[in-house]
């Protein structure tokens, strides 16, 4: 990158009117782990929005709501109920970088091996754009193209409003890489909710061994009323993957990025579907 | 020499840099920077095999603040090789400051000496070049073809000793060597394996890349301070490219932020030099990451058969390895490594019938040098994966086929003196070995007892255990060469001058650790300098694990001799004889305690008294054995054997390494270098597009593991003594590396039934080789 100004806002509106004024010009900073991966030489003024008020973990009864410029760190700390954000958290480098970098920063600009568009697509979180009138975007939208495109001048990710899991829900996440430093090959992210022994609900999504993160749908409605068995998933999987263009990073062939994925969302299901059975107390 | 109670030696005691290190204090290059120095940078050939046809550097000389552009056309046109090895060296002189030619993705084609780095990137884009690509070759197997593109078809390449040298084919080693009659050996066998190996690309990775600077003198010599293990080959080297006097340089070493080979190696220093004679300026020039991996020093890729027999009472007939390395586009060390692949491998086992045949193949791609392990590490891949599975078809357990075979002390290996490096070898004996124990301890360790063969084994995720054996050397005999100065000052500390190179691994604190055992002082007491051309005496460098063992005799003998004039004057002092004398704690007292004089008096009164003269002497040492160290390794292994990955659950390494002089360094040597080789087996890789450009040339990319990837790890020194060495030492810095690939590929084929050939151990390697029952179709990888 190359800044040749910075600015520093203290408030919401005091930003969002440099960031109009910038247009194009503006790049908005928190973190700044983004900027290692763009290759973007036009000058940029930087602008500072990790002083906005945009750093707190909100509980807004149903959901709740995460602000933008909250670190890494704070999701990995933060414990409360139907949350578990902390766990993927955990798989997200090194604490060094989970200091540093911010949820709107990993979320605003989608790299092949990003990791949290994943878990946020299929916890179906909501993302809050704050701009001349405030809107929100449900996750699937959110991700459909690269989300900067829907930000305009001025405009700015506040807030992403992730719902709580609830009493009979299970998550399951999972994140290939070499070493813990890694890009992500592969990651996939299931919740199910389980209700009288069937899975009431079952939303799945993957992602670095796909161009852009995806919803699975087919295997959503594949698993959705079914009895929650190591065999109905695995069927469900196998037969929900039409469609999907499968894409190997760092060596590994299209082929096994496929296979591996196929592996870890019927380990993802698997392990979901054993929370939501554990937490209800019912047996499978 | 016996065993004895040390003081000094065999103690863990502070690393004698380690509080200035700890604090940031300015000890690299990087940090001795001038503030008006010049900034290079080089423009790479976009072309792995391309001649350059016409060049243009007229727009980067003229742009503001640029002060010099150097390329083929306007520096001197001398062949040399880039390798600091001993001189005449025995790598093939096929390289030049810059060439017309260009030989892989990243070759030398200008640089520019500017202002800043901003300006010197400008100017390279500012630099126009018309190439004629040429066809490239990148497989050693495409390499050796008849008509392949001849990468090195210059008139001046040339070898400087008497080896086979063959540019026109491609070659620029080979070595061949039999003992006995392998064939008949072969043939004398109950069982036999014969089977290809292929060890890949990787790269030394320190965490400071390779760095120089250079300026002027008031008498204009060129002051060179450069993050170097070979700051003397570094001088003669530049000289020579140069085509000035060796007094006209003088080349520093400050500390190093790790080399383990790569800066065995003249990659920056020749160009700094040039242009701080052209600009007049200090200039600095430090490479990019990419730059290291591409244009700096690999491991050389090798392609390997091996083919073994044994009876079934586990004697082994015979031996056969074919090594060829990938040199890539200069013949850099290509022949003692793979020389090495046979030296430091192939005696590990009784055998009457061996035969090894080493070649080293010019490619297009990026060069092989030094690293760890040194050729050893390749062979060992190959040879203790073969013996695990020629254990398994004569029916024995592999450990207990290796202790029946390994050589022991006072035993020795016709190839000692059959293979040396780049000539004949020297005879030795093996005066100290505890493999036998090493392999008792690390089979203790990692619960050997417990093993199950693959076909015992069910469920997704399952667990092997896997070991290997190795071994390497310390120094090379009859070649390397190290010195020392000590001289004592009036507080009865003293000065150590020492060509040896402290590259990170704590050898100054150890070196020092054996002046101060032998003077009788303590270590606070040992001031190290080193490495400095003006000051310090001779030393080949850092490598080939010769520093403890080679440079820590030359100190022990300095100052043994040192010890002797203390003694001398002690006696005039006291007014006795030298034999009625001790000296304890930097004291020499007089055996029946009734007098007593301080290093301190004994400083002052030569320096001032009587009899004036300096207390001090210089010693220099070659060696005429290189004892090697042993070691066993052991992995456990988890393998998912849905997805093919696997997991290092435990890593034992014991090691004999005779008296570790400082044990904590020596186990960090061990760790390191096994971390160093788990990320060989698992991790590291070097991709390449089509076109020979390497696609990953980055820590976010090319994977290595860090302190949170670290399995349970147990290091376990067992002493032996070895007589030749300092205080019973030998080396332990290389071995180490050898051993992670064979023992993880053991423990995975012990895990799930699929052996691998070719590394990296990748998931989808493996993945793949369970899809096909255990094994892939072998193939020459990158």
């Amino acid at each position: 990158m190359n800044y040749v100004d910075f600015k520093i806002p203290t408030s919401l509106a005091e930003a969002r009117a440099i960031l109009t004024e910038l247009g194009d010009q503006a790049m908005p900073v928190a973190g700044s782990t983004l900027h290692v991966f763009l290759r973007d030489e036009s000058p940029k003024v930087g602008v500072d929005i990790s002083r906005l008020g945009l750093g707190e973990i909100a509980d807004a009864g149903d959901h709740y709501a995460i602000g933008a410029t909250t670190t890494v760190a704070d999701l990995h700390a933060f414990s409360a109920p139907g949350w578990v954000l902390n766990r993927v958290a955990e798989a997200f480098v090194t604490q060094p970088i989970r200091n540093m970098a911010t949820v709107g920063g990993s979320v605003v600009r989608v790299f092949p091996w990003s990791d949290w568009p994943i878990p946020l697509l299929a916890l179906d979180a909501e993302f809050v754009i704050t701009g001349d009138q405030e809107r929100v975007m449900s996750a699937k939208d959110f991700f459909a193209r690269q989300p900067f495109h829907h930000l305009q001048p001025g405009d700015i990710l506040t807030s992403v409003r992730v719902p709580k899991m609830p009493a009979n829900a299970g998550f399951g996440y999972f994140k290939e890489r070499r070493t813990t430093t890694d890009f992500s090959r592969c990651t996939v992210a299931a919740c199910v909710s389980i209700e009288e022994g069937t899975l009431a609900d079952a939303r799945i999504a993957i992602g670095a061994a796909v161009p852009m993160p995806i919803r699975m749908g087919a295997v959503e409605e594949a698993l959705k009323g079914a009895k929650p068995s190591a065999a109905k998933i695995e069927t469900a999987v196998l037969n929900g993957l039409e469609g999907v263009r499968w894409k190997g990073l760092h060596g590994i062939s299209d082929d096994y990025a496929r296979h591996l994925t196929v592996v870890r969302m019927v380990d993802a299901l698997q392990a979901a579907c054993d929370e939501a059975t554990a937490q209800t107390g019912e047996q499978k | 020499m016996s065993k004895r109670k040390f003081k000094v030696v065999n103690q863990p005691l502070r690393k004698i840099d380690s509080l200035s290190l700890a604090l940031g204090k300015p000890a690299y290059v990087g940090d001795l920077k001038p503030a008006d120095a010049l900034i290079i940078k080089m423009l790479g050939s976009p072309h792995a095999h391309a001649r350059i046809k016409s060049i243009d550097v007229s727009a980067a000389e003229a742009m503001p603040g640029v002060h010099a552009v150097l390329y083929h056309g306007n520096v001197p046109r001398i062949v040399h090789t880039t390798a600091g090895q001993g001189f005449p060296e025995p790598s093939p002189y096929d390289t030049f400051m810059f060439d017309n030619k260009m030989r892989f993705v990243g070759d030398r084609v200008a640089a520019v000496a500017a202002e800043t780095e901003k300006i010197a990137l400008a100017a390279l884009k500012a630099i126009q070049v018309e190439y004629e690509v040429l066809e490239p070759v990148f497989r050693i197997q495409d390499a050796m073809k008849d008509g392949a593109p001849v990468i090195h078809d210059e008139p001046e390449a040339k070898a400087v000793i008497p080896v086979p040298y063959e540019p026109a084919r491609n070659m620029a080693a080979k070595v061949d060597m039999e003992i006995g009659d392998m064939e008949k050996g072969l043939a004398e066998a109950d069982e036999t394996v014969d089977h290809p190996f292929y060890n890949h690309y990787a790269q030394h990775c320190p965490v400071e890349p390779h760095v120089s600077m250079a300026w002027l003198d008031r008498e204009d010599r060129i002051i060179i301070t450069t993050s170097t293990q070979v700051p003397f080959h570094c001088r003669r080297i530049v000289a020579q490219t140069l085509g000035i006097p060796v007094q006209r340089i003088r080349v520093i070493k400050p500390r190093i932020g790790g080399g383990f080979g790569a800066k065995q190696e003249i990659v920056l220093e020749d160009v700094v030099a040039m242009m701080a004679l052209r600009t007049k300026r200090p200039v600095y020039w430090e490479y990019t990451r990419e730059e290291e991996f591409v244009a700096s020093r690999t491991r050389h890729p090798m392609l390997m058969r091996l083919r073994m027999g044994a009876k079934k009472d586990g004697t082994i007939t015979a031996v056969g390895l074919d090594a060829t390395s990938n040199t890539g586009w200069n013949g850099s060390q290509g022949l003692t490594v793979v020389c090495n692949s046979g030296s430091k491998m192939l005696p590990l086992y009784r055998c009457d019938n061996i035969h090894f045949l080493g070649m080293a193949v010019y490619t297009n791609l990026p060069a092989g040098g030094a690293y760890r392990g040194y050729g050893a590490t390749q062979a060992a891949f190959a040879y203790e994966s073969a013996m695990d599975e020629l254990a398994e078809k004569i029916g024995m357990d592999p450990l207990e086929f290796r202790a029946k075979n390994h050589i022991k002390s006072g035993e020795t290996s016709p190839v000692f003196r059959a293979l040396g490096e780049g000539s004949e070898g020297v005879d030795q004996v093996i005066t100290s070995c505890e493999l036998a124990r090493c392999i008792k301890a690390g089979a203790k360790e990692i619960g050997w007892r417990k093993r199950k063969p693959h076909t015992a084994k069910k469920g997704r995720y399952r667990r092997g255990l896997g070991m290997a054996c190795l071994m390497q050397g310390s120094a090379i005999p009859e070649i390397d060469m190290g010195a020392a100065t000590l001289k004592m000052n009036e507080d009865g500390s003293f000065n150590l001058l020492m060509g040896a190179t402290d590259l990170g691994t704590g050898s100054d604190t150890v070196l020092a650790q054996i002046a101060a055992e032998q003077l009788g002082t303590t270590l606070d007491k040992i001031i190290v300098y080193s490495s400095d051309t003006d000051m310090t005496p001779f030393d080949v460098g850092a490598y080939a694990s010769s520093t403890t063992y080679l440079s820590g005799q030359a100190v022990q003998n300095v100052a043994q001799k040192v010890r002797k004039q203390i003694l001398k004057v002690g006696a005039d002092m006291m007014d006795c004889k030298v034999k009625e004398l001790t000296i304890e704690d930097s004291v020499v007292v007089r055996k029946d305690g009734s007098e007593q004089v301080t290093f301190s008096e004994i400083a002052l009164y030569s320096m001032y008294t009587a009899n004036q003269f300096q207390i001090g002497d210089i010693s220099s040492k070659i060696v005429h054995h290189s004892p090697p160290p042993f070691a066993a390794h052991f992995a456990e292994v988890e393998v998912d054997t849905l997805t093919g990955q696997v997991r290092v659950v435990k890593y034992v390494a014991a090691a004999d390494c005779g008296t570790p002089i400082h044990p904590k360094l020596a186990e960090g040597q061990v760790e390191g270098a096994v971390m160093n080789g788990i990320c060989y087996a698992l991790t590291e890789e070097y991709l390449f597009n089509d076109k020979g450009r390497m696609v990953n040339p980055n820590f976010g990319d090319y994977k290595l593991y860090t302190l949170s990837d670290l399995p349970e790890m147990k290091t376990i020194l067992v002493p032996s003594y070895e007589k030749t060495g300092p205080y019973g030492a030998k080396s332990v810095a290389e071995i180490g590396i050898n051993g992670p690939l064979p023992a993880i590929g053991n423990a995975i084929y012990n895990a799930c039934g699929v052996r691998l050939r070719t590394g990296p151990f990748t998931a989808e390697k493996i993945w793949r080789s369970l899809q096909a029952g255990g094994e892939i179709p072998f193939e020459e990888g990158h």
